[in-house]
């Protein structure tokens, strides 16, 4: 895909607009999401989230989910914006990822490079499901493992890539028969079950001491009483996480049809705001893998 | 003709953002001080904080300090003008150069002594020194909003208005709160702490700005928070008040906190839980009237 197109560039040629549009989606989100939501994150940090409401863990917990999410997907989208600057298109990293229906389904829309990747040449050297069921479960667990063990060599990574083989494993044979029922409150139930997981994994991404990790999981189910919690504002909260959840609730063909004219006035608005209300300064989060 | 609407996209984006931008940067000028609603975050609340002081008239009485002092809320005080300038995650120092190099001095300073393990704010104190110091927060439309509806919902109290709550919360019992996981923990990081340089240079930079201050006719008092028994005795708290002490030994430089201990409780094993604080701000208010009434 990428080698074909080094050749000649012209001036002409390239998709300003476009690029535009990638660059200042993956500012905005980078800058207006996950940095504001970062410092709300903050608290899931040790020791700090000890003196949080069991609530407010739940609560860190999907906006965690949302800003990594944010983070990563604003630093691809300004990678494909400047990619296109220099006339090159580069591959779509992330495709509505908590829209999916099933966890297969999820890996082939989150970090989609480094899915492809372990699937080319991990996954199918393996074996991948040409050896009979029990062989395709045990490669999607040395995959996952080996996946997560790529961010760190840690035990939370590698039960968060283990875990996430689970899932993988659990839902296989019933994906036939889940595909076979034709709801739209079934779909939406199907979603809500993999987004939650997929959100109750990040902790051991947000938290590699793995201890750290099983005492933030723990504390989720038990009641904390603090007398003088930290107070998160959950308007904020829900303000700072509103472009993840647009993104992926609003379908595209309608975002077409009714707002297409609006268009370039919206991501005018997106770069003011991306300017105005830019949470502090931190770094991506893929820069520590 | 491709070109044409590439233009015109550009344009109708750059209309957008340029006209939202202004309509903040007119919000800024026209509202100023109006925009410092209650503060979101941390930082927010420092550069609110601060700004306030730098715009309102000097007040009586002035708190620096850490996030100990921060806890001491403004309308628990019975006394009026008084004004806490505490920074959580900050050090004392940077408050009170902040202070010292204001045009105009309050007429007492009270200066935090129990944490000096902390480097000076230097781009806080620079930010702040200039003359007409405060800096107007940029309208932001999405947390004014959000300030607007929490100051709405909360909105300041007066210390008239907050000692019904106040009398209440004191009425109760002490919390009976388990904090030995926290204390422990508090205990093990300040015993793993050695504060000697730091304290030392801080302690200098604080005597140095008390002369200052005092020559322009203002008058500095040391106090000293109540730790919980255990932290009391950790190394950390041990070396900061030696160093301390051993420089401003007379008693006339600090200001005289009595109370019960027993009354006292520390929810995460260092800061001051509510009830303690009203507590400690009371007799605070004592010492601070007498003090008052002298001149």
């Amino acid at each position: 895909m990428f080698m074909p197109q080094i050749k000649p560039k012209y001036f002409g040629d390239v998709p300003f607009v476009e690029a535009a549009k990638w660059i200042l989606t993956g500012f905005f989100f980078k800058l207006y999401v996950a940095n504001n939501l970062n410092e709300m994150t903050s608290y899931m940090d040790f020791p700090l989230y000890e003196t949080l409401q069991t609530q407010d863990r739940w609560l860190l917990v999907f906006l965690y989910s949302y800003q990594i999410y944010a983070d990563f997907f604003g630093y691809s989208a300004i990678a494909i914006g400047l990619a296109l600057l220099f006339g090159y298109r580069l591959p779509v990293n992330f495709n509505l990822p908590y829209a999916s229906i099933s966890f297969s389904e999820f890996w082939t829309r989150w970090h989609i490079s480094l899915s492809s990747w372990l699937r080319t040449y991990l996954y199918v050297p393996l074996g991948g499901n040409r050896r009979g069921a029990f062989r395709t479960y045990l490669n999607l667990m040395i995959v996952m493992g080996l996946g997560g063990l790529w961010h760190g060599a840690g035990l939370s990574y590698l039960m968060w890539g283990l875990l996430h083989g689970v899932l993988l494993v659990i839902e296989r044979p019933f994906i036939p028969r889940l595909q076979s029922i034709d709801s739209t409150v079934f779909r939406a139930a199907r979603i809500s079950v993999v987004f939650v997981c997929v959100t109750m994994l990040w902790i051991f991404f947000k938290l590699p001491n793995f201890d750290h990790a099983i005492s933030y999981l723990s504390g989720m189910f038990t009641p904390n009483t603090n007398p003088n919690p930290p107070k998160l504002f959950y308007n904020l909260a829900l303000l700072y996480s509103l472009p993840v959840m647009i993104q992926h609730l609003v379908s595209r063909s309608l975002f077409e049809r009714t707002l297409r004219g609006a268009e370039p006035y919206l991501y005018g608005l997106m770069a003011a705001l991306m300017y105005l209300e830019a949470g502090p300064e931190t770094s991506f989060i893929y820069f520590q893998f | 003709m491709q070109e044409i609407s590439v233009v015109r996209w550009f344009v109708k984006c750059g209309f957008s953002a340029v006209t939202l931008l202004l309509a903040c940067g007119f919000a800024t000028a026209w509202f100023g001080n109006g925009l410092q609603l209650p503060s979101t975050t941390t930082r927010d609340g420092t550069l609110i904080t601060l700004n306030r002081y730098a715009k309102e008239p000097v007040p009586d009485v002035v708190l620096v300090g850490s996030s100990l002092t921060f806890r001491l809320k403004e309308d628990y005080f019975a006394t009026p003008k008084l004004r806490n300038l505490a920074l959580a995650g900050g050090s004392p120092v940077t408050g009170l150069e902040i202070v010292a190099n204001q045009p105009r001095l309050p007429r007492i300073l009270l200066v935090e002594a129990n944490v000096l393990s902390r480097p000076t704010d230097t781009a806080l104190v620079e930010r702040y020194s200039r003359s007409g110091a405060a800096e107007p927060l940029v309208f932001r439309p999405i947390r004014t909003a959000v300030a607007a509806y929490e100051n709405w919902l909360h909105a300041p109290r007066s210390h008239t208005e907050a000692s019904l709550t106040l009398h209440r919360l004191l009425a109760q019992p002490p919390s009976d709160f388990d904090n030995r996981i926290y204390a422990d923990r508090a205990l093990q990081q300040s015993n793993a702490e050695d504060p000697t340089v730091a304290a030392q240079m801080n302690v200098r930079r604080i005597e140095q700005l008390m002369s200052a201050v005092e020559q322009r006719g203002a008058r500095v008092l040391l106090f000293e928070l109540p730790y919980s028994e255990k932290l009391e005795d950790s190394r950390s708290a041990k070396i900061t008040r030696e160093l301390v002490h051993a420089k401003f030994p007379d008693a006339a430089r600090w200001l005289r906190i009595d109370l019960t201990r027993r009354e006292l409780r520390w929810a995460d094993g260092v800061h001051l839980d509510e009830r303690s604080a009203v507590i400690v701000t009371q007799s605070m208010d004592r010492a601070l009237s007498s003090l008052l009434s002298q001149r």
